[in-house]
């Protein structure tokens, strides 16, 4: 497991790279801090398939794994994101997210826990693999989209304050870049929601019951689909839809680990509360 | 004229307006923060699902657990529709209302995006059109015929669909990509649409029956019209070596007027479909079979519980789990038997009583291949599982599915391949180059600096 281990320093150096090169613009902390995210990214993939290998299915059957690959996909997104609009301030606010939820995963999350379960019958599907994979895919572009939003409302704050380097985050910057993940992430949680249907059909003949993980994650798509509604509405843009795409990651949050103890203080039963 | 507006003409207006209203942008986000908010608000009370409700011990179970919680509020709460949020017929008109807007808004944008598809585009623009693209560039050339040459070579390289007109000395170029594209938003409008429908479908048209429990050899009438039957045959479990499940295997045959017709082996995650009924491995239990033959070996009657009707020679119970007991009556010997089933074993634990006696006279503990005698009738002992199914037909399933998969596939072409377009103006000294894509794509940015790159490239060797 040396390629976890790594992957979380590399997450903790390239955080810190990220802000310090939003301060001082110095290239080369920049161009550090992306390589160091790029090895963060590899040492993960390493970790994951090791752990794969390892108990011989995919890693995505256990909070702890959900979290690795929800770590992974958030480093993905916000590179692909950095390549695409050649720019790193957004890795600033997207790094460090990364890094939090692993240490979440790391820490908070017990040992016990941690360690790979052989697959029970039930989690047995090519469906549950393909729903997992896709909602850490669209949970990751939420984080960044996240990052996305705080860089924008910290932007617009230093701007008001007059204040240093951070007052040079560009708005209209910060407004794309939330708006693009999420664009990225918005067809994956859709996948997300029909690859789940479909794995609760052939597992218990219900495509969806109103339990409370699927209506939480309808609930994310809603924040979602209400977020690029929004934006369409000409003088919405800017802070609304970067408030919107904070609250939208703080419910992503919730449905992944806060609907367990929603579901046993409500008294439901929620067939995802493994 | 003046006139003729107060009267059709101002109907019009109405309509026109109301018409506006319906398809906007802004009913839409209304609409979605308010189902965003009502789904959320059904996750916060306790929710009497239909299955709860079709069985009268879990409602009555249910019913007890929430009139403690909420007290004299409870009554309030449930005329309200709290505890069936998701089945209650405002939710239902709210969704209704999402349907037409969305509908509406279709109808509204079919005209204008067919238009976008299918019209020539405009080739030559006017001069200070490029300028106010989102990207634009101007490079300096030195002849008309080499910027030309150099926009079709690095276009064409990228797949871009190009055409050209020539009006006094000046080139005007026009290409674009995906234009199909413009439309992926009616099919994930249209398909959202239709999933909504599906799922109506599927709750009026289909029907399902929980925990159907059977033990080995028990044949299921499915009913509902159908005429065919399912037989268990027995489940097993596979074990990892730490004993945790690997895999369950129920073994299911369909009968149809006595025939076989079907095998199965059904698992957790792969159930039997025959004729649009499904029938999914949900749970399984212990069962126990008792056998009972008199000196000759011949079948003595047994009756299952009380008030049912009698077996010849053979009943099998299904145990819910551990303590649970079940009843069984010989007629012919006026004895009734108590089964208690424990893991442990896995054993049955037996009392005997004689009918109008209140103490057993006589209990014991047996185990699967068991017997004992009383009189002249043995007892033989098969203790085995039970499989437990859910039996469903859902006809709207594929349509949600179907249409779920259009909302992707639409979502997939709006966001990563919107259509793309770029206006060149090429004069003997001046190539100008302005490009835009739908729906703000932030890649196009860094593609039109890309080709901005190439053809200095190439306009340079």
């Amino acid at each position: 497991m040396a390629g976890l281990t790594v992957a979380y320093f590399c997450l903790l150096v390239a955080s810190i790279a990220y802000i310090a090169h939003l301060l001082w613009r110095k290239q080369i902390i920049g161009y550090g801090a992306t390589v160091t995210s790029l090895l963060g990214l590899i040492a993960l993939s390493v970790g994951l398939i090791q752990r794969g290998i390892g108990s011989g299915h995919w890693p995505l059957t256990s909070t702890y794994e959900f979290s690795l690959v929800f770590v992974w996909s958030v480093i993905l997104v916000y590179l692909l994101l950095e390549r695409v609009m050649n720019a790193r301030e957004g890795g600033a606010f997207a790094l460090p997210i990364a890094f939090l939820l692993y240490t979440y995963a790391r820490f908070v999350i017990p040992g016990p826990a941690q360690a790979p379960q052989p697959l029970l019958p039930a989690l047995r599907s090519l469906w549950l693999q393909l729903h997992a994979g896709t909602a850490a895919i669209a949970y990751g572009a939420f984080a960044v989209a996240c990052g996305g939003g705080v860089m924008y409302l910290v932007g617009e704050f230093a701007s008001r304050r007059g204040a240093g380097n951070a007052g040079r985050l560009s708005l209209p910057f910060g407004d794309r870049f939330t708006y693009w993940a999420v664009a990225f992430g918005y067809p994956f949680m859709s996948l997300a929601i029909v690859t789940g249907a479909i794995w609760a059909q052939v597992a218990w003949g219900r495509y969806w019951g109103w339990d409370i993980k699927e209506t939480w994650a309808l609930i994310t798509w809603l924040i979602y689909t209400l977020f690029l509604h929004l934006r369409a509405i000409r003088g919405w843009r800017g802070r609304p839809v970067a408030v919107l795409a904070v609250i939208g990651f703080a419910v992503v949050l919730f449905t992944f680990l806060g609907v367990g103890w929603l579901a046993r203080r409500v008294g439901l039963e929620s067939l995802h509360v493994y | 004229m003046g006139e003729a507006r107060s009267g059709p003409g101002k109907v019009k207006t109405y309509f026109t307006r109301l018409w506006r209203f319906l398809g906007s942008t802004r009913l839409a986000v209304v609409l979605l923060s308010v189902v965003l908010l009502v789904a959320l608000l059904g996750t916060l009370f306790p929710q009497l699902t239909s299955d709860t409700a079709s069985d009268p011990a879990a409602l009555a179970r249910w019913l007890t657990t929430a009139q403690e919680k909420y007290g004299f509020r409870f009554g309030l709460y449930r005329a309200l529709g709290l505890f069936d949020v998701y089945h209650s017929s405002w939710f239902l008109a709210l969704i209704a209302a999402l349907v037409l807007n969305t509908l509406v808004c279709t109808i509204d944008r079919l005209r204008i995006l067919w238009r976008a598809v299918t019209a020539r585009a405009r080739i030559e623009q006017a001069d200070n059109f490029y300028d106010r693209m989102p990207d634009h560039v101007s490079l300096s050339i030195t002849s008309m015929e080499q910027g030309e040459e150099a926009l079709r070579r690095v276009l064409g390289r990228r797949h871009y669909h190009l055409v050209a007109e020539h009006k006094n000395r000046v080139a005007y170029l026009f290409a674009e990509r995906n234009r199909l594209a413009r439309l992926a938003t009616l099919v994930t409008h249209t398909s959202l649409v239709l999933l909504v429908l599906g799922f109506l479908w599927s709750g009026w048209g289909g029907w399902r029956e929980q925990g159907v429990a059977l033990g080995p050899g028990q044949i299921y009438e499915v009913g509902h019209g159908q005429s065919f039957a399912v037989r268990s045959d027995g489940l097993e479990i596979e074990r990892y070596p730490g004993g945790q499940p690997r895999d369950y295997r129920a073994d299911l045959t369909v009968l149809e007027n006595g025939a076989e017709v079907m095998r199965k082996t059904v698992r957790v995650n792969d159930p039997l479909t025959y004729r649009g009924v499904s029938f999914y491995l949900y749970s399984y239990g212990p069962a126990g079979r008792v056998r009972a033959t008199d000196a000759r070996g011949q079948p003595v009657p047994l009756q299952a519980g009380s008030g049912q009707e009698a077996a010849l020679g053979e009943v099998t119970l299904n145990f819910s789990g551990e303590g649970d007991g079940q009843e069984i009556i010989v007629p012919s010997l006026d004895l009734s038997m108590r089964l208690v089933f424990y893991y442990q074993g896995p054993s049955l634990f037996v009392q005997a009583t004689r009918s109008g006696e209140a103490r057993p006279f006589g209990a014991g503990s047996v185990r699967d291949g068991d017997s004992f005698k009383i009189g002249d009738v043995t007892f033989e002992f098969a203790l085995d599982r039970y499989t437990v199914l859910q039996v469903v037909h859902d006809p709207g399933f594929k349509l949600v599915i179907l249409a779920g998969f259009l909302v992707i596939g639409g979502l997939i072409f709006s966001f990563y391949f919107p259509h793309k377009r770029l206006w060149a103006r090429v004069t003997a000294d001046e190539l100008r180059l302005a490009g835009r894509a739908e729906r703000d794509a932030v890649g196009f940015e860094r593609e039109f600096a890309d080709l901005v790159e190439r053809l200095k490239k190439d306009l340079g060797g």
